[in-house]
């Protein structure tokens, strides 16, 4: 475990440092606060439901960027032969390069829990809903980060990693719009792997531990693929 | 040399990719045409023969790859990570069937009652759910959200939202002719609510959307639990004397009774006889002739067996002695028609004399209309009286009554009051009911002993056109539920969100558009201007 907190750390630190990290939450905080007020102001309705759908597509094309670079940046930089011979098991690096990544989007929720204190001065919001919106958004945005840390480790490429995870995520959040078309078998599928419509639950106010388990999941077997495609370098 | 022999074409190889472009064609031919249809069947021919040809030629012998350590290698991998995905999708189907849910809503908005989660928890047929709304439209998403609780407590409901205008044939073989219609199958029978049925407007002035609630929960457990139950509520409107149609006039009054768990009938008892036994309720409503005798009769024995009876007379200025069987129905309940029709200039809907506005007595039926506020418009109405020296076995109690400036008009040509006419506060409406030995104790609360009839003097309040004015159809579908006396007809109380809003000053909304959209993100990257200017002067 230390070995991963150490990759973590450095992770984190990373990006700390990196002013790309600045500049990205600074403009994904711009746009969400954009929403937050026109949806305060449009609606006068005192929650934060509208903001947090707006900020998960937003974070479609903000979590690639911040996870291109994870695993492509080892080839690119020439570190990954060092990384693959310590002995650091494959699914440790990954592990820890995804809690370093988890740790800054969690710092950006943090600072995003401004909004319903805005709201809170000027009206009476559900603390429910906002517990329930808040805790789902961010196991939203741990598998985001996970699939990030997937197309990262498929390219030593970080332009070709970031566009392939919005790709990914994209496809991941339109993928039930196809569902009423289709209808059964296929219609359900898709509806039940749309990242989308497992958030819809939380937003609301309502835990349910089957929306948990898909995120969970989808977060475990994006890094679980991530580790078997870094494994493969070893024997390829 | 042995490299240029590798990279001949081998005619095999065509035969491996013909394999391929037939097995990926099956499986596209079953997703579109859903493992059905000629394409599949010849798609999935040609891949099998064309597998069979590739293997029987050596085909996989002639890939070294295929023997070599990457392979196994990688087909080790392969089968691992499919062995997890695979954990995975079965973890999620368990989750799907286990799945806890909590609701952090202040007001509980996604909780069900007890009662509805004790009915779905008893489930133990299928019921089919089928709604009919626009894809998008809020009242869809409402029903949806309340079913998905539903599905949640019972396996055995099914839900289905169809777009009637993307599925008309869907439609159609639904009978439905409405939008935001919702049928409800279970056990081969089938109820339709419509989107009325769904929201409470009782509270409703017509400005603030938010005073209507959403009562879908007590609409949808109650016909879930008369479906599965076999609980009948038949109603039966007597025809043949010029009566209200259900479908014409009364259709508004249908659909919403229908959608609310009655099953409505219109019976012509020279047609069609006797009133039946499975008949609850029998419904007279504005008779322009009189009744047979042996009707009338009927009636009277219909209900001293303890069937109930609704009668909505209808105003008869003049018609003295029209009526007798229709009359001598009424006495046998204790009541007095007159022949009239009621004048009340004090309290009128929109300065029509003819169409009062009664005031309410307390009662069972009154109650809900009472603690609510809201008004009946009864038009042309007849008045009644109680037999001062009535000996039946009934009781009645006085439901509606006019203003004192009313009076009984019985030439609606010339509307003035004689001293002829009766006048002063008349009553407009009767609840008759059989006095028990518990009837003193009830009394007390409002409650008058066993339920028999309902006698109002108007039939007109509730045709079309005035079956939705604020109370009109309240009073009518709480008089059934009086008459039914049916304590598992359950009502379930509308959810009732607390209104959250914000309120802002001009000022106040420039500081949150400036300060959310500007300020936050300055400060982010003051900081990171802070930390890189830091670190490069390191």
């Amino acid at each position: 475990m230390r070995k991963v907190w150490g990759i973590t750390k450095r992770e984190l630190m990373t990006y700390i440092y990196t002013p790309m990290a600045y500049a990205l939450v600074a403009g994904f905080l711009m746009i969400t606060g954009y929403f937050f007020s026109m949806s305060m102001l449009g609606s006068r309705a005192a929650s934060v439901q509208s903001m947090l759908g707006n900020a998960g597509l937003i974070m479609v094309f903000v979590v690639p960027i911040l996870t291109m670079r994870l695993m492509a940046d080892e080839d690119k930089g020439g570190t990954s032969e060092i990384l693959f011979t310590t002995p650091v098991s494959m699914g440790q690096v990954v592990l820890g390069k995804f809690l370093g990544a988890l740790a800054l989007v969690t710092g950006l929720l943090a600072i995003m829990l401004v909004f319903p204190l805005v709201v809170d001065q000027f009206g009476n919001p559900d603390w429910g809903i906002v517990a329930s919106g808040y805790f789902g958004f961010w196991l939203m945005m741990t598998s985001f980060l996970a699939a990030g840390v997937f197309t990262s480790s498929l390219t030593d490429s970080q332009l070709v990693a970031g566009v392939a995870g919005v790709a990914l995520l994209l496809l991941l959040w339109v993928i039930d719009w196809a569902a009423g078309s289709l209808g059964p078998p296929v219609g359900p599928i898709l509806a039940e792997l749309s990242i989308t419509n497992h958030f819809v639950d939380f937003n609301r106010g309502v835990i349910d531990t089957k929306n948990m388990v898909f995120y969970l999941s989808l977060t475990f077997g994006f890094l679980f693929l991530a580790t078997r495609v870094l494994e493969s370098r070893r024997w390829r | 040399m042995k490299r240029n022999e590798s990279r001949k074409f081998d005619p095999r190889s065509l035969l491996g990719i013909l394999a391929l472009v037939a097995l990926m064609a099956t499986a596209l031919a079953f997703l579109v045409y859903e493992g059905r249809g000629s394409g599949v069947r010849i798609a999935g021919t040609a891949a099998v023969v064309l597998v069979i040809a590739y293997l029987a030629s050596g085909g996989l012998g002639q890939l070294d790859f295929f023997r070599s350590r990457r392979f196994f290698r990688g087909s080790a991998s392969t089968v691992y990570t499919i062995t997890v995905i695979a954990i995975l999708v079965v973890i999620n189907a368990l989750a799907s069937q286990t799945n806890i849910r909590w609701d952090l809503t202040q007001e509980g908005m996604f909780t069900l009652s007890d009662q509805t989660v004790a009915i779905l928890r008893e489930l133990e047929e299928d019921v089919h759910i089928t709604a009919f709304f626009p894809e998008g439209s809020a009242i869809s998403e409402e029903v949806d959200t309340l079913l998905t609780e539903y599905q949640y407590y019972s396996p055995h409901i099914h839900v289905r939202f169809v777009d009637p205008e993307r599925e008309p044939a869907v439609a159609r073989q639904y009978e439905v002719t409405r939008i935001y219609t919702t049928i409800v199958e279970s056990g081969g029978q089938k109820r339709a609510i419509n989107a009325q049925n769904l929201y409470d407007l009782s509270g409703y002035t017509g400005n603030d959307p938010s005073e209507i609630h959403f009562r879908g929960e007590q609409t949808f457990t109650r016909t879930i639990m008369q479906l599965t139950q076999n609980i009948e509520a038949n109603i039966y409107f007597i025809t043949g004397h010029g009566e209200a149609d259900l479908y014409g006039e009364y259709s508004s009054l249908r659909a919403y009774a229908t959608g609310e768990g009655y099953t409505l009938r219109q019976w012509n008892p020279g047609r069609d006889g006797d009133i039946p036994d499975e008949a609850d309720i029998v419904v007279l409503a504005g008779p322009t002739r009189d009744l047979h005798p042996r009707e009338a009769e009927n009636i009277r024995d219909f209900v001293d067996r303890g069937g109930r009876l609704l009668i909505l007379a209808g105003a008869a200025p003049g018609d003295e002695g029209r009526f007798p069987n229709f009359d001598s129905l009424a006495e046998h309940l204790g009541v007095a028609m007159r022949s009239d029709a009621v004048a009340d200039p004090a309290r009128a809907y929109y300065m029509d004399a003819f169409s009062p506005v009664p005031r309410m007595d307390y009662h069972p039926v009154t109650s809900n209309l009472i603690d609510s506020e809201l008004l009946v418009v009864l038009p042309l109405t007849r008045s009644m009286y109680a037999l001062d020296d009535y000996s039946g076995e009934y009781e009645a109690n006085r439901l509606l009554f006019s203003s004192p400036e009313a009076w009984s008009e019985t030439n609606m040509a010339s509307p003035s009051p004689s001293e002829a006419e009766a006048s002063g506060v008349l009553p407009l409406g009767f609840a008759v009911s059989r006095p028990d030995g518990e009837a003193d104790e009830e009394a007390a609360e409002g409650e008058s002993g066993e339920p028999v009839a309902i006698i109002l003097g108007s039939s007109a309040f509730l045709e079309n056109d005035l079956f939705g004015f604020q109370g009109n159809s309240d009073l009518f579908m709480s008089s059934l539920q009086w008459l039914m006396d049916r304590p598992e007809l359950i009502a379930i109380g509308p959810k009732r969100p607390v209104p959250r809003q914000v309120f802002l000053s001009p000022d106040q909304g420039r500081l949150v558009f400036y300060g959310g959209t500007l300020a936050l993100p300055f400060v982010v990257l003051l900081v990171g201007g802070v930390v890189w200017f830091r670190r490069r002067n390191l």
